[in-house]
């Protein structure tokens, strides 16, 4: 289920903007809004990226 | 670009926080949504509706306003609240009941609005400092601290810690022969730590028997390694103080090590407290052997220790009862501290002869020389003198018969003299019982 970029951004609680530069990066082209939505693979991703660099 | 240069920026601010106020994340992270909470509030009525994220390994601070969906006729709270057409105009798959997010930029808060929040973080960031400072310290407390003497006043003294925390050393709490001017380094002991309107107020102690432990663990590694412990202090600062200490391990002995070779060891802790007289001592469960040592260093002959009151009494040679008094009273009152017993000093008569007189005394009548003479001989007393042989005495001193002959009459006839004195107090003594 797709869900907005800001409950992504509350929830891993990283600024929108670090969230959409990181994307980005990653092939996805979406646009810096907080009702934006992503799909879930794109918040598996992040939800990936967070636990890389806390370990 | 600018947006980059802004995230770098606040990265650099929060570690440099975090070092610097030596504040953690997660508090500093609380205090400023605490800040911009309070802000928001106050310039729109709630804050409920508000999502504030701060990632200080980021650097991200975003804050930003949900408003709730609502049918076009129902709009109630423009700020909690927006219509359905006005959510369509942003995406257009937005239903009633979500929500509608939406930037709050910092410039949107104003001039004055900034100002207060400055003032907000500033105070909240001081109570942490000052927090943080109470805590540090009241973990410290009984440990060797090390500061600089910043201002010295009548009644104590106000000295810096290498991180500029004041520390306050009250004159009481100082050995009396301490002089120290700005900028001296002193070394003391956390005393106990005040925290009054949440303002810590650090107390050092120079006088207190937990310093001299600390002086000691930092000399004598032995102390510092748990091989040796100290069983007892007792301190009179900057005169004198008594340690007793034990070892568990039997090659150890405890006073040499605490000592050192040519007193090496306690020299630089004897020096740090302005020539104060340490005497170590061996501990003993023994009361009686404790209470011995502890009155050190005079000799004493009997001691009978009243364990229940806790007093005793040690009766001690008439020459060693100053020793065992010492100075004002010091070493007793030491040796009480130690022990924990109430102390009695007498002098022992029992054990010398009381008619015996010391030559010295008959220096009115005899030569001082013909004295020293018959000191050299090994005689220091009258009894001494009498229980010789004359020509033992004229051979031995060296002397002329006619002076030994001399020296004789005169203690024949003081002792003559002293019974007859003797023999009067008796008769009298009889007298008087005649007469009751």
């Amino acid at each position: 289920m797709p869900i907005r970029l800001i409950k992504a951004s509350i929830n891993l609680n990283v600024g929108i903007n670090t969230l959409v530069e990181f994307l980005q990066k990653h092939g996805s082209n979406i646009e810096a809004n907080p009702n934006t939505k992503i799909e879930d693979s794109q918040y598996d991703l992040l939800i990936a990226e967070l636990v890389r660099i806390r370990i | 670009m600018g947006k980059k240069k802004e995230t770098i920026s606040l990265i650099d601010t929060f570690s440099e926080f975090n070092e610097l106020k030596n504040i953690d994340k997660t508090t500093m992270i609380s205090v400023l949504e605490e800040a911009f909470r309070n802000v928001i509030a106050k310039s729109t009525g709630t804050d409920e509706n508000y999502n504030i994220i701060i990632n200080p390994d980021k650097g991200d601070l975003e804050i930003w306003r949900n408003r709730t969906v609502v049918e076009d006729d129902q709009l109630k709270d423009p700020n909690m609240e927006i219509t359905l057409s006005e959510a369509r105009k942003i995406d257009d798959d937005f239903e009633v009941g979500e929500d509608v997010t939406d930037e709050v930029s910092l410039e949107h808060f104003g001039r004055r609005t900034i100002l207060t929040l400055r003032q907000t973080l500033a105070s909240r960031i001081l109570e942490l400092e000052k927090d943080n400072l109470y805590n540090k310290y009241k973990e410290r407390i009984g440990q060797i601290v090390s500061g600089e003497v910043y201002q010295v006043w009548k009644k104590e003294l106000l000295m810096l810690d290498d991180e500029q925390n004041e520390l306050i050393l009250p004159r009481q709490e100082q050995i009396p022969s301490d002089f120290f001017r700005k900028g001296d380094h002193v070394r003391a002991v956390v005393a106990r730590v005040e925290n009054k309107n949440n303002n810590p107020k650090i107390i050092l102690s120079r006088t207190s028997p937990v310093f001299l432990e600390r002086l000691f663990e930092q000399e004598i590694p032995e102390i510092a390694d748990g091989l040796i412990t100290i069983k007892g202090i007792a301190r009179i600062p900057g005169e004198r103080a008594k340690v007793a200490v034990e070892a568990y391990d039997d090659r150890i002995d405890p006073v040499g090590a605490c000592v050192g070779m040519k007193g090496f060891r306690i020299h630089g802790i004897v020096r740090e407290l302005r020539n104060e007289n340490i005497d170590v001592i061996n501990y003993t469960a023994n009361t009686t052997l404790y209470i011995q040592r502890a009155l050190s260093p005079a000799k004493i002959n009997s001691i009978s220790a009243n364990e229940a009151d806790h007093r005793a009494e040690v009766l001690l040679n008439p020459d060693q009862v100053s020793l065992a008094i010492g100075k004002g009273g010091a070493n007793i009152k030491l040796a009480s501290m130690l022990t924990g017993y109430n102390i009695e000093v007498f002098r022992d008569i029992q054990g010398m002869d009381e008619e015996d007189i010391y030559l010295d005394e008959f220096r009115d009548e005899i030569d001082g020389w013909v004295i020293d003479q018959l000191k050299s001989i090994g005689c220091s007393t009258a009894k001494n003198v009498l229980a010789m042989n004359r020509e033992d005495i004229i051979l031995r001193a060296d002397l002329e018969e006619a002076t030994v002959d001399e020296v004789l009459a005169i203690l024949h006839n003081e002792f003559d003299e002293e019974d007859d004195i003797n023999d009067n107090d008796i008769e009298d003594e009889f007298d008087d019982k005649n007469l009751n």
